[in-house]
């Protein structure tokens, strides 16, 4: 019989979290590292190798995190030795992130193989045991729809990596190639942000439920978008139309959030108006792209912008009240009197977010005219926020190991 | 019949959880609370299990959920 409950070790998704900013700092010291060239060529080693840890590494992480965070507060999914598995999936996200770059970047078939097998079995095995367990809890979350994204992802790079050093399966690489990127960005990592934007937002902004049609039925449509513009790229226009039907709904609820004064409210607003912004550009890439000197930069510029411009904020919107809501829990048990710890923001203070969202703001609002005129700017901007998001996680840990010591 | 009726949906977490063992810190024993949370509670779960108390919990259609909690 299914027992819900929490008993999520802190420590579980906090080093998935606390791995993150340390791959970005790595990337931004080999992207300072890459000449202008590079930065131009979509397939380059060296680009295929940054994407892949920027967001295996980056944001594989916080997401990873993130998902099994909410998947016990939401459904109360809990593994049988979940310090156990949990140290083994941390433990394959970061070898096989770091062999799949290595892979790439030296085009070694025999470490893209391995890498691809163990991504494959642990990401792939994290989707199928969380399908599972949420089938089990009854709770109809849509989360379920991202982790089959999650799932699909994984699925794809192993038939690519499979492809690219066998031949088989016998599919057109550029096709194999636009479902993975398109599962990958869209399906599990936007899937995954709208999924947590239902329970996060009305829950730590204090705003109305989202319109229960809505939830129900929009994380299922754009997985199907998804699965219709990777079999055929025309549809790739469609993609807008769930994006759109996300923001707006999220722009009402922002609206009417009772913490006015909240960063977090401008971050996902902003994060979600630039996640519309790639999905209307995507289909139409071929016709703007010729404005630039470079049109072979549009992918690149847009895939950066998706990251930096769209996911960034969301993720640091979420990370904000994920990591002390989980410190607080953690604390409460330990401490069952609550101690000197009497709210959330003694953890992780808004003056800290606040600071976090100018950057997340500077990057976005400069990012186009830094990559075409700048670009070795991109990277120092890059290694300044992963030390202050290190720097923020890192504090609210002390905050809460510094709160225990005194109480015990 | 609750000695207390809460109505918890309009509140940023932890304070829905920190209002509950508050209540279930200071209630003796034979008292009940009836909360209306805005989702089922699980992370409360591991809270009250350390305390001497038992509980139900229903979940609603629109997501929300109702405890009733009793302080043994």
């Amino acid at each position: 019989m299914f027992q819900p409950e929490f008993s999520l070790p802190v420590a579980l998704p906090l080093r998935f979290f606390r791995t993150a900013p340390i791959w970005l700092a790595l990337v931004a010291l080999l992207a300072f590292g890459l000449d202008e060239s590079d930065w131009q060529q979509r397939f380059s080693p060296a680009m295929l190798a940054l994407t892949h840890l920027l967001m295996l590494g980056f944001v594989g992480n916080i997401m990873i995190g993130a998902l099994l965070q909410v998947s016990a507060v939401l459904a109360g999914v809990k593994a049988t030795n979940p310090v156990f598995w949990g140290q083994l999936l941390w433990l394959a996200l970061q070898g096989g992130a770091a062999l799949l770059a290595a892979g790439l970047w030296h085009m070694q078939p025999i470490w893209l193989q391995a890498a691809a097998v163990i991504l494959f079995t642990s990401l792939g095995g994290l989707a199928l045991w969380l399908l599972i367990a949420l089938w089990r809890s009854g709770v109809a979350t849509p989360l379920r729809w991202a982790i089959v994204g999650l799932g699909l992802t994984a699925l794809s790079g192993v038939l690519l990596v499979s492809l690219l050093s066998t031949g088989w399966p016998a599919i057109a690489l550029n096709d194999l190639l636009r479902a993975h990127i398109a599962l990958g960005s869209i399906a599990w990592v936007v899937g995954l942000i709208i999924a947590v934007a239902f329970t996060v937002v009305p829950m730590f902004l204090v705003a109305p439920a989202w319109p229960s049609r809505l939830n129900c039925y929009l994380s299922l449509a754009l997985l199907a978008t998804v699965l219709a513009a990777a079999l055929d790229a025309r549809l790739l226009m469609l993609l807008a139309l769930p994006v759109l039907s996300w923001l707006l709904a999220l722009l009402k609820l922002l609206r009417h959030s009772q913490r006015r004064a909240d960063p977090a409210r401008y971050l996902w607003g902003w994060g979600g108006f630039n996640l519309l912004l790639v999905t209307v550009l995507i289909p139409w890439m071929d016709q703007w792209s010729s404005l630039l000197s470079t049109p072979s930069q549009a992918p690149i510029m847009l895939a950066a912008y998706f990251l930096f411009a769209g996911v960034l904020p969301i993720i640091t919107a979420m990370l904000a009240k994920i990591i002390p809501f989980l410190l607080w829990m953690d604390f409460r048990l330990k401490i069952k009197s609550g101690g000197g710890l009497r709210h959330m923001g003694q953890l992780f203070p808004e003056r800290w977010l606040k600071k976090l969202a100018y950057l997340c703001f500077s990057m976005g609002i400069s990012f186009f005219p830094l990559y075409l005129l700048a670009f070795k700017s991109i990277p120092i901007i890059l290694i300044i926020y992963a030390v202050a998001l290190s720097y923020c996680i890192e504090s609210a840990l002390s905050i809460q190991n510094k709160a225990k010591i005194l109480q015990s | 019949m609750a000695n207390l009726k809460l109505d918890l949906r309009g509140l940023a977490p932890p304070e829905p959880i920190e209002r509950i063992l508050h209540w279930l810190d200071a209630a003796i024993a034979g008292e009940t609370l009836l909360a209306h949370l805005p989702h089922t509670p699980y992370p409360l779960y591991d809270h009250l299990r350390m305390r001497p108390c038992h509980w139900d919990c229903a979940a609603h259609a629109d997501g929300s959920a109702i405890l009733t909690l009793h302080r043994d």
